[in-house]
């Protein structure tokens, strides 16, 4: 054995001696000495302490491996620049005495002649990229020289603009022509530019024709590639969302929102429609007013910026999702700001350009508007150290050095310009020290006295935000200035910031206080990456995704849209997909290994039939539907005369009649089958969602005639109503967990002695959408909907709990149930 | 001096915090639905957990205002109780009040209230 792995073994094997005091002192002529026996047993206990980090210390044979996980990275085997500085020099004694190679210096590039006809080469492909996003591909013949191939090339190129500039005049409307131009011709070197349509929806131009193809049906946003590579991302909405970093993160993620950190999102599939109105805002203030139920019309909403958000309506009458909205009521601008998520863009979208008087313009600023969110105390801080303000500014200085928490009023806004973050080396935060005056700037930024109306301006207009691209550095250039910076100066200017060069251009921003508290950063699309590639490198900031944002809204008892709100389409479709993905997981495991739902017995009551309630993979608010309208028909029909029923189960239609609760039952397999041989019919075709939110339940006991019967078509919508449960004892809730009310005869036993008992699957009132272990409270808790009409009586007679069983389960729980407001 | 009636909902807002990294590790806010015993042992993991990690400055902060103030206090007799070392400073915060309307801007009036530092010197 050689002598390195001797020593190594060796090493090991010290590492794992725990050190005892076996020939014990305090033993001495039969009597026990307690202090020193003390004493040495807290040796004991040390050493075992102690052994435990040795052992660990020492199995891990590279350096990179005794680094927490967040600070772990891919290639760090070989490539010395992924782990700390200050490890790099143990790494480097490991890789040469494994005879690992050493990655530092880049591969060398050609030269001479070689390099030329690269360069010629590039050059062409070049002008070929340009000439494919004009529109013609060009096909170049076979046997020229390259020379040649650049001038048809070129030719092409300079006949395809001029056909475009011809067509870009022909443009009636203004604001349309000045977009047009600009992409004709860009004023930056990046090729930022803005994207936005008049009167109709944009259409997508990816930043890169490279990736185009990827990009046909769902869009990246500005930060893909970033996200890309350290979450796992998920289709959803048209475009390419980061659902949760590849690192497991739950509690992290909590700790990090409430306690010491901050999370920050990339919001940007948010869109944004613009309402513009040339000389006034009535007209604006009429469309909104009819879309908000006028709530978002309110005058503390048209003055001091105060953002509003909330549900608007489609016709007056049916609830379409969340927006958010803010009014902008400058001296030359008239506008109006509505952000909606992307499920329900284009709909709204259509629906405003049908209802615009003419002289509204509406703008479709999906691509030319981005976010980002940030929550957790260190939000202001970490914003503070990214966005520099242009011109030295007290307030935001004092603004950023405060801890997160709800002191800033909801709904408050600012906005000011930012330097371009590049400039800085590094993000450093303002140190400021607390004035006296602390509690004004908050009464200021209410009163929108801190509010730059010309940033405010420029952001939600197409000519500011084409004026914030104007001569856009590129990072090469960025990077000239600071070598000469400090070859002139010194090299005590190395790591500082930029000074600002007058032509540069400046960012403007508009930032916000949402109803969550989370802050919300408003920016022109091409610069929503320069600022998020400075934000994710403050120590601070952590990444999340939407599972993250799921899960906090847990936390705080909040419903997620749309995955919790079923009686929206979007909320019950994404629930339908959900159900079918575990399904497909289900089907793939052996029979003998996967539950069999349906031969459980889960109401152990005589009457009752076997197996799970509805499809076990969903909320299944049909099921729930079919049997509470078959149970009122049931109910409606018990005190009539039996004998006025016919002695068949069956009507002459064909129609089950309800004489027993196993009548109810069977009834409602009926409409599930029914309804399946309805969808085998068309796979294109969704059922009608069967549940609304609240409101009236279409329920005519007149119209029952004395035959009780369930025709599937004519049962009414369901309300039902937003709540959240909580556990009672012990015990788990997960997604889709039925939820039951406790039976009128068992009160007793279940509230008082928690006391099992057999319920009866009539009872079943509702579902959770969401459920999980809260770790705020530190509990199991759920979000989910439940039958509108229960819901009030339970109110009336004072009862605040509900029975739960997850599904696949037998055993029933107690929880507290508690209204949530839409 | 009695203050005047505002009109409309009420929303009271905490007092402005600074952000400081270190504050995670060496100080407790006290609220007035904190339960004592569960302060009592956040604070003494907490407390250990500075003993062992920190080799100058070793002071825990306990903060708490208005109707917590008897509470933090108690907090700092158990802790003298237990010989270490507790020093007290009164002093008062400045808050908001946000005085919420249904259709108008909301009022924000300033009002300031008593507050108690205890520091348990490790």
């Amino acid at each position: 054995m050689s002598s390195k792995t001797e020593h190594k073994r060796r090493k090991l094997y010290r590492s794992r001696i725990i050190r005892t005091e076996v020939q014990d002192p305090s033993f001495k002529d039969e009597r026990l000495n307690v202090e020193e026996f003390l004493k040495s047993r807290e040796f004991e206990v040390n050493q075992l302490q102690m052994a435990q980090l040795k052992s660990k210390k020492n199995s891990s044979t590279r350096c990179f491996q005794s680094l927490p996980r967040s600070m772990r990275r891919r290639t760090a085997s070989h490539n010395i620049k992924r782990v700390p500085r200050r490890l790099r020099p143990r790494m480097i004694r490991e890789m040469t005495s494994n005879n690992g190679s050493i990655l530092t210096k880049k591969p060398k590039h050609s030269r001479g002649r070689e390099l030329y006809k690269l360069k010629r080469l590039h050059r062409l492909l070049k002008l070929a990229t340009v000439a494919k996003s004009k529109g013609k591909p060009l096909d170049l013949p076979a046997g020229l020289d390259l020379k040649e191939k650049l001038r048809i090339v070129r030719s092409h190129i300079a006949e395809l603009q001029n056909a475009k500039d011809a067509e870009v005049q022909t443009y009636d409307n203004m604001h349309l022509k000045f977009i047009k131009l600009h992409q004709q011709s860009l004023n930056n070197k990046l090729g930022s530019m803005d994207n936005t349509a008049v009167n109709e929806l944009a259409v997508f131009k990816p930043h890169a024709l490279k990736y185009s193809n990827r990009q046909k049906k769902f869009k990246w946003l500005p930060t893909h590639v970033w996200h890309a590579k350290r979450a796992h991302m998920i289709k959803r909405w048209g475009f390419n969302i980061a659902l949760q970093p590849s690192q497991k993160c739950y509690r992290a993620t909590h700790r990090n929102y409430l306690h010491s950190h901050c999370i920050a999102w990339d919001t940007s599939y948010i869109g944004t429609i613009i309402l513009h109105h040339p000389t006034s805002l009535t007209p604006l203030i009429e469309l909104v007013g009819r879309l908000s139920k006028n709530k978002a019309i309110k005058p503390k909403f048209l003055k001091n910026h105060k953002i509003w958000e909330g549900i608007i309506y489609q016709d007056n009458e049916d609830s379409i999702g969340h927006s958010q909205i803010i009014w902008q009521d400058l001296a030359n601008v008239k506008q109006c700001i509505l952000r909606v998520h992307p499920s329900l863009y284009e709909s709204l979208f259509k629906l405003i350009l049908k209802l615009a008087p003419k002289d509204v313009t509406v703008f479709d600023c999906r691509y030319s508007l981005a976010s980002f969110q940030v929550a957790g105390p260190a939000a202001l801080t970490a914003l503070g150290a990214v966005m520099k303000t242009a011109t030295a500014n007290e307030n935001w200085k004092q603004l950023c050095s405060f801890r997160d928490n709800s002191m800033i009023p909801t709904g408050s806004s600012i906005s000011f310009y930012i330097n371009d973050p590049r400039y800085l080396n590094k993000p450093h935060k303002y140190h400021h020290n607390i004035r006296e005056d602390e509690l004004d700037l908050v009464i200021a930024i209410k009163e929108g006295k801190v509010f730059d109306s010309a940033s405010f301006e420029d952001l939600f207009t197409y000519q500011g935000r084409i004026k914030s691209y104007k001569n856009q550095p590129s990072l090469k250039e960025l990077d000239l200035r600071r070598n000469i910076i400090v070859n002139n100066d010194n090299v005590e200017n190395l790591g500082k910031t930029l000074p600002r060069n007058p032509d540069d251009p400046l960012v403007p921003i508009h930032l916000s206080k949402l109803e969550n508290g989370y802050y919300q950063v408003i920016v022109p699309w091409y610069w929503n990456l320069p600022v998020w590639y400075k934000l994710m490198r403050f120590p601070e900031v952590r990444y999340g995704g939407l599972r993250q944002m799921h899960q906090l809204n847990l936390e705080s008892n909040r419903p997620t849209y749309p995955f919790d709100y079923p009686f929206w389409y979007h909320g019950f479709v994404s629930s339908f997909i959900q159900g079918r993905e575990l399904q497909k997981k289900w089907e793939l495991r052996p029979k003998g290994k996967r539950l069999s739902y349906s031969k459980l017995n889960i109401h152990s009551l005589p009457g009752e039939l076997l197996g799970e309630l509805g499809d076990p993979f969903v909320s299944d608010w049909r099921y729930l539907q079919a049997l509470q309208y078959a149970l009122k028909v049931h109910k409606e029909c018990v005190h009539l005369d039996p004998s006025s029923f016919d002695v068949s189960n069956w009507t002459t239609l064909g129609h089950r009649c309800l004489k027993q609760l196993q009548d109810v039952y069977e009834c409602v397999r009926d409409v599930q089958r029914q309804d399946s041989e309805f969808e085998n019919a068309d796979e294109e075709k969704i059922l009608p969602i069967p549940i609304k939110y609240q409101g009236e339940y279409q329920f005519d006991p007149t119209k029952i005639d004395n035959v009780s019967v369930v025709v599937r078509d004519e049962i009414p919508k369901l309300p039902v109503t937003l709540i959240s449960v909580e556990i009672e004892g012990t015990g788990h809730i997960t997604t889709n967990a039925r939820l039951y009310q406790v039976p009128s005869h068992d009160w007793q036993s279940w509230l008082a002695n928690n006391e099992q008992k057999p319920v009866r699957a009539k009872y079943l009132v509702g579902f959770v959408t969401t459920g999980t272990l809260n770790l705020a409270s530190g509990k199991h808790t759920g979000i989910g909907c439940m039958s509108y009409e229960v819901n009030q009586l339970l109110h009336k007679e004072n009862h605040h709990h509900l029975l739960l069983r997850n599904v696949g389960e037998v055993t029933f729980r107690l929880v507290k149930f508690q209204d949530i407001p839409l | 001096m009695k203050r005047e009636r505002i009109d409309g909902t009420l929303i009271k807002h905490p007092p402005m915090r600074k952000y400081k990294v270190t504050e995670e590790k060496n100080t407790f806010f006290v609220k007035s639905s904190t339960l004592y015993v569960s302060a009592v042992k956040q604070i003494s993991k907490k407390v250990e957990k500075l003993n062992a990690t920190q080799t100058k400055n070793k002071v825990f902060i306990v903060k708490g205002m208005g109707k917590s103030i008897p509470k933090v206090l108690s907090i700092g007799v158990y802790f003298q109780l237990k010989n270490y070392r507790v020093e007290v400073f009164t002093g008062s915060v400045k808050v908001l009040d946000e005085f919420e309307k249904e259709d108008d801007d909301s009022i924000l009036s300033k009002r300031t209230v008593s507050s108690v530092e205890v520091r348990i010197i490790l």
